[in-house]
């Protein structure tokens, strides 16, 4: 449960960074992100990332919590990038 | 510095390939182990650790008052089977009995047929195999550093990497394999430097061998018996003494160490006045692997004798948390997942780059019949390793399982039958074009991976018709895992081999489209 709860926050964070990217802010959005929306993405991005680890220290300990918090993070930049380049094949269906 | 990373990295990439896949099947070698001794018993209700130790106890004092030691396995997380085992005295044999959570008694233990098991593809992560057990080490550190220096390079030679994150464009051929090889890179770059860099720190004393030198000179085992003093155990007084319950001094430890965090213990002259109890830690909770984290106690008032914890100096916690972090021995099923799933991407990081270097060559040189020696080596090199390793792999699981379970020397031949495949397979990418070779070689693998749940199910009774039913989930894993990437092999190989045919459009225009050689 708290490998979930860590592992969304940081697919959130991680999707965030990405759209603070502007490639993959056109992508998305067609349009070029205004400097306040970049920006903004990249403080809510590493914002979500560092909250992840509240519950990963919370559910494993500090130590462990760490390696995990790394250990999901991989999994969930992963996922961010996969479903970048392949969103279109999986929701217009 | 473009230049020393793609060299770095092409001249140690089929070894370093080689540690990651034996490497990354190592977080499961416990597991692996279980499923390549299928005489084991299905997986029972698990015992706590009081309850093991209490039925430990009550046996101990009833079969073997007068022994010389005990030793208690107490079930673990990864391992449920408890056994015990004791020395008479005078005598150097040890009998053991294995408990039977189901039927509440200790039996003899089952005889498994003889595997090298998990833990021999394990062991060849750090030692390799047909070589000197130095040998092994000494190559395998050279390529550790040769990754060092490929993921350094990487990071400072392409800074690109960070500002193109998250950024995958498949079927643009070169382009797609630079965005795989970036993606799988970044994403567990935390892990592979952490891995890359614990690594080498292994074996110090063989890497650099001059500061012990200076200090011991030749006597090497000196510096092992600082690092790991050893005590005689007690000898016997004669004068008898109760033990006190062995579940007392897991209370104990608990207070030390946490609760559930006993590994085993050793019970030295039970009953004597001069009996001792050693415990072992086991890695739960703590990232640091203290394999010599060890605490003595007074088997007849309880009293602590001794405590041994490597955090007496800082740097062996420093040394003590790297291992533990480059083995994940205290990682629960979730962690231990996500270190698999590293692993992994360290093997795609490795083959994605080396696949990188020859698509990257492959339109400036004319590829056709007399392609270039180099490239043709790299070629042969990539399919029969990057394809053919986990082929060998798959031969190793299907020798478990076939070969007659009489055979003399029967795990040195299982481990022959991967490098006879693995071989057979490097054999096969030198003489196929590239292109073919790489399909005919991925569906070798994807079916000895595949077909193996049916191989088990045809030649024991621990299939998944049995296994899932008794709830046994790391039998049924390794029968599941196996069945995915086999499927996964096989659904690469049919599109390399549906894209290799040349759209009939393009035949007129380019007599050999970019790319494709024929």
């Amino acid at each position: 449960m708290i490998e979930l709860a860590a592992f969304l926050l940081q697919f959130a964070g991680f999707a965030a960074l990405a759209l603070s990217m502007p490639r993959h802010f056109r992508e998305f959005f067609g349009s070029l992100p205004a400097r306040s929306a970049k920006l903004s993405m990249r403080v809510v991005g590493w914002s979500l990332l560092t909250l992840a680890f509240i519950p990963a220290i919370f559910g494993a300990g500090a130590s462990i919590g760490i390696v995990l918090w790394f250990g999901l993070a991989t999994l969930a930049a992963s996922v961010v990038a996969l479903t970048l380049t392949y969103r279109n094949l999986w929701w217009r269906t | 510095m473009a230049w020393l990373h793609s060299w770095a990295g092409l001249v140690a990439g089929w070894v370093l390939f080689f540690i990651f896949v034996t490497g990354t099947l190592g977080y499961f070698y416990v597991e692996i182990d279980r499923w390549m001794r299928p005489e084991l018993p299905l997986a029972g209700p698990v015992l706590s650790q009081q309850e093991a130790a209490a039925a430990a106890d009550a046996y101990l004092r009833r079969t073997a008052p007068d022994a010389d030691s005990w030793i208690i396995r107490l079930p673990n997380r990864r391992d449920p089977t408890m056994w015990v085992a004791w020395t008479e005295k005078g005598n150097e044999a040890s009998e053991r009995r294995d408990y039977d959570v189901a039927a509440r008694r200790f039996t003899a233990p089952v005889q498994p047929r003889e595997t090298g098991g998990g833990y021999e593809l394990y062991r060849m992560h750090w030692q390799l195999h047909y070589l000197p057990k130095l040998l092994g080490i000494v190559i395998v550190g050279i390529c550790t550093m040769a990754m060092f220096v490929a993921l350094m390079t990487g990071v400072v030679a392409h800074k690109k990497i960070f500002a193109d994150f998250f950024t995958f464009r498949p079927s643009k051929g070169q382009r797609s394999w630079l965005d795989l090889h970036n993606l799988v890179s970044v994403t567990a770059l935390p892990f592979f430097v952490m891995i890359t860099f614990s690594g080498l720190v292994f074996y110090p004393t063989v890497y650099m061998p001059a500061a012990v030198h200076a200090r011991y000179g030749d006597a090497y085992e000196q510096l092992e018996g600082d690092l790991y003093p050893q005590f005689p155990p007690p000898a016997r007084t004669g004068r008898a003494e109760a033990l006190l319950p062995v579940n007392q001094f897991l209370a104990q430890a608990a207070l030390y160490w946490g609760p559930g965090a006993a590994a085993a213990l050793v019970i030295h002259q039970p009953g004597d006045a001069a009996a001792s109890v050693v415990m072992g830690r086991s890695g739960k909770g703590m990232v640091r692997r203290d394999a010599d984290e060890l605490l003595t106690f007074e088997g007849a008032s309880g009293a602590l004798i001794r405590s041994s914890s490597s955090l007496r100096s800082a740097p062996r916690a420093v040394t003590s948390a790297l291992y533990g972090l480059h083995e994940g021995v205290f990682a629960g099923w979730t962690l231990r997942w996500l270190y698999f799933t590293s692993g992994l991407l360290g093997c795609a990081m490795i083959a994605t780059g080396l696949i990188l270097w020859t698509v990257k060559r492959r339109s400036r040189h004319d590829c056709g019949e007399r392609g270039r020696f180099g490239f043709r080596l790299v070629d042969s090199l990539n399919v029969g390793t990057i394809a053919g390793l986990p082929g060998g792999i798959g031969f190793y699981f299907w020798a478990n399982r076939l070969l007659p379970v009489g055979l003399a020397e029967r795990a040195v031949w299982e481990m022959h039958c991967l490098f006879m495949g693995w071989g057979l397979m490097l054999l096969w990418a030198t003489i196929r074009p590239a292109r073919k070779a790489w399909v005919e070689v991925l569906a070798l693998a994807g079916l000895s991976f595949a077909a193996l749940p049916l191989v088990n199910a045809l030649t024991t009774s621990r299939h998944l018709g049995t296994t899932i039913p008794a709830g046994d989930w790391v039998l049924a894993s390794f029968d599941l895992t196996a069945l995915g990437a086999g499927l996964l092999f096989l659904a690469i190989a049919a599109r390399l081999h549906y894209r290799a045919r040349v759209p009939a459009k393009m035949k007129g225009r380019h007599p050999v489209p970019p790319g494709v050689c024929r």
